[in-house]
């Protein structure tokens, strides 16, 4: 990989970290469309970059909607037949994770 | 981190800024924290509620602890997403 992507890459991720933060904040406070475009703009680096997600920050937003997903406020979690089942109350996706016994 | 030398490819959003210069003269004197970027806009939370500013001829100062960075509004008239590449690629040359 050249300089140049490498940079751009790092530059990037730093992004992301500090959208996922700032989205955070805004859907506890309520602010859940501002939090929604947050989302988007950090979709939009991990895209463009080719950055990959990690699970922690997949897992707290909606894929369908992009909207933040906090449990108990804007998500429902259960756990159903041997998965994690994370519903989004915006637009009603479901996300399932399996887990280990 | 954000620094001075990376700041106009780097993420606006959340910093405190103020509008040195702009084609509307109203709009100077602006401060405020960033809540949004679009292609042509900065959109401020103000007292007075947000204000969307034209990135384009104006000057921005931006907060950035404890330093004021300077930058055109030229200079970061891209989408938000795009302006590490396109940045880049003009250092490049």
């Amino acid at each position: 990989m050249d300089w140049r992507r490498k940079k751009a890459r790092k530059i990037a991720w730093e992004r992301i970290q500090i959208l996922f933060q700032l989205a955070l904040e805004e859907g506890r406070k309520g602010n859940l469309e501002r939090a929604r475009r947050y989302v988007e703009h950090m979709r939009n680096l991990s895209q463009k970059y080719k950055v990959r997600l990690p699970k922690e920050i997949k897992m707290y937003f909606c894929k369908k909607c992009n909207s933040i997903l906090i449990p108990g406020k804007t998500s429902q979690v259960r756990l159903k037949k041997k998965k994690i089942v994370i519903k989004c109350l915006n637009c009603g996706n479901y996300k399932r994770y399996p887990y280990k016994r | 981190m954000r620094t001075e030398k990376n700041l106009k490819m780097h993420e606006l959003i959340g910093l405190y800024a103020k509008v040195v210069d702009s084609t509307n003269p109203n709009q100077i004197g602006i401060e405020g924290r960033i809540v949004d970027e679009t292609y042509h806009m900065l959109i401020f939370e103000t007292q007075r509620g947000e204000k969307m500013i034209m990135k384009k001829g104006a000057r921005f100062k931006f907060k950035l602890n404890d330093k004021e960075v300077e930058l055109s509004g030229d200079a970061i008239n891209y989408r938000p997403h795009e302006r590490i590449k396109k940045l880049l690629r003009r250092k490049g040359k």
